[in-house]
């Protein structure tokens, strides 16, 4: 069975080693590359190991060419079976392709800082079911202030920008950013800046990714 | 608590084990988060989902108990 | 072959005030349903919650949005919250219930993405 990394242009790739130690191979169809890594059943565990793995291959991808990641754990019995399906999207998976060339993607997560969240407004009301309303009140404007200041603080440098407020208990904003390589280390320095300058959050910034946020072209 | 790292602090070697720890865990939802749920859909993927849901579900668990046995094992900071 | 992904840190905050420690809490990676039969329960479970968790976020949001506006009084705004935390409270009775997470919480809708996002 065949495990799917990605999507790329029609070439070879000169990608190690897949998961298992298995060869990685690219499938022309079409406009495109399929790239993948041939498994006997059952098909690879989902470990952090493999899911590692399964990332440095598309590393390794994107120092080829343009890549748009496939979610882990696609699995296919038949390269033209494969090849069928992605036929009717041939053409907009293309555009997508065209589009992340020369990109990488960055993102950057605020955690909430859980010691002390600074006192909601109106605070003189007593009332406790007032007062779970106001605190969540307050955390959904602090992360859309956050994610707000992060957008003007680099939005000039991204093509693209994928915002999420509060997208887990401990988390105010997780935004994926797609960036042109050579503006990756000055979208660093902005985002340094604007760390530095958070009160009861912490600012991490990860990348460069693949780009799994932006496989859809923009209208 | 909070760990200063500005030049003049000199930070003792389990707060920095503990910020390395937490930096490794943000690193790796920021890579679940694309690797599982981003990125490009295949049809066959959904089937496939439906037909090894027990593999999936299961392999998960494991990567999220074994990262959360490695939580409760740190040290944390504060 | 680095597994480790330390390298993909490009930036972490110089001041770190107290956090979350868990991963779980950070992501709320979502789930699939599950479609196991031997374990219909858990998975009809997981899809009421998920919905039950839909609409409370739902009316959370519209709540807030009044009180944003100031369209709401005082008595309402208490009885409103005593409301969401009743509601709180039996979501988490009946999450240990049925073992299910937050992160359990969640429709993967695969390219329209997640349900409650």
């Amino acid at each position: 069975m065949l495990h799917l990394y990605a999507i790329t242009e029609p070439h070879p790739t000169a990608a190690a080693a897949g998961i298992g130690g298995t060869g990685i191979v690219s499938i022309p169809c079409g406009r495109l590359g399929l790239v993948v890594s041939e498994h006997r059943t059952p098909a690879p565990d989902l470990t952090e190991e493999t899911l590692w793995h399964h990332e440095a291959v598309l590393e390794q991808l994107m120092a080829e060419g343009p890549v748009l990641p496939i979610r882990f754990g696609v699995r296919f019995a038949d390269a033209a079976a494969l090849c069928d399906e992605l036929r009717p999207r041939m053409a907009s998976l293309a555009e997508a392709l065209e589009f992340v060339r020369g990109k990488v993607e960055l993102g950057v997560r605020v955690l909430e800082d859980n010691e002390k969240p600074p006192a909601p407004r109106r605070s003189t009301r007593s009332g406790e079911g007032a007062r779970y309303l106001l605190e969540r009140l307050d955390r959904r404007n602090r992360a859309a202030a956050v994610a707000e200041r992060l957008r003007r603080n680099v939005g000039d440098l991204a093509v693209g920008e994928q915002a999420r407020l509060l997208p887990g208990k401990g988390t105010l904003v997780a935004s994926a950013f797609l960036v042109e390589r050579p503006r990756v280390a000055g979208f660093r320095r902005r985002v340094e800046v604007l760390e530095r300058s958070l009160d009861h959050a912490a600012l991490f910034c990860t990348g460069p990714w693949p780009p799994y946020h932006f496989v859809d072209r923009p209208i | 608590m909070t760990l200063d790292l500005s030049p003049s602090g000199h930070l003792p070697e389990r707060e920095a084990e503990a910020r390395r720890e937490l930096g490794r865990q943000v690193t790796l939802v920021e890579l679940l988060d694309r690797i599982l749920d981003k990125g490009v859909v295949i049809s066959g993927e959904i089937t496939l989902a439906v037909a090894d849901i027990d593999l999936v579900q299961v392999g998960l668990r494991a990567v999220i108990a074994s990262i959360d046995r490695l939580a409760t094992e740190q040290v944390t900071s504060g | 072959m680095n597994t480790e992904g330390r390298d993909k840190l490009i930036l972490e905050p110089t001041l770190l005030p107290p956090l979350p420690s868990s991963v779980r809490e950070l992501g709320g990676l979502p789930r699939r349903i599950n479609t196991d039969p031997e374990r219909v329960e858990r998975g009809l479970a997981q899809l009421v919650l998920t919905l039950i968790e839909l609409l409370r976020q739902l009316m959370e949001r519209q709540a807030l949005r009044r009180i944003d506006r100031g369209s709401l009084d005082d008595d309402e705004i208490e009885r409103l919250g005593r409301a969401f935390m009743k509601l709180e409270e039996r979501m988490i009775e009946l999450k240990r219930e049925f073992q299910l997470e937050d992160a359990d919480l969640n429709l993967n809708l695969g390219p329209l993405g997640n349900l409650l996002d």
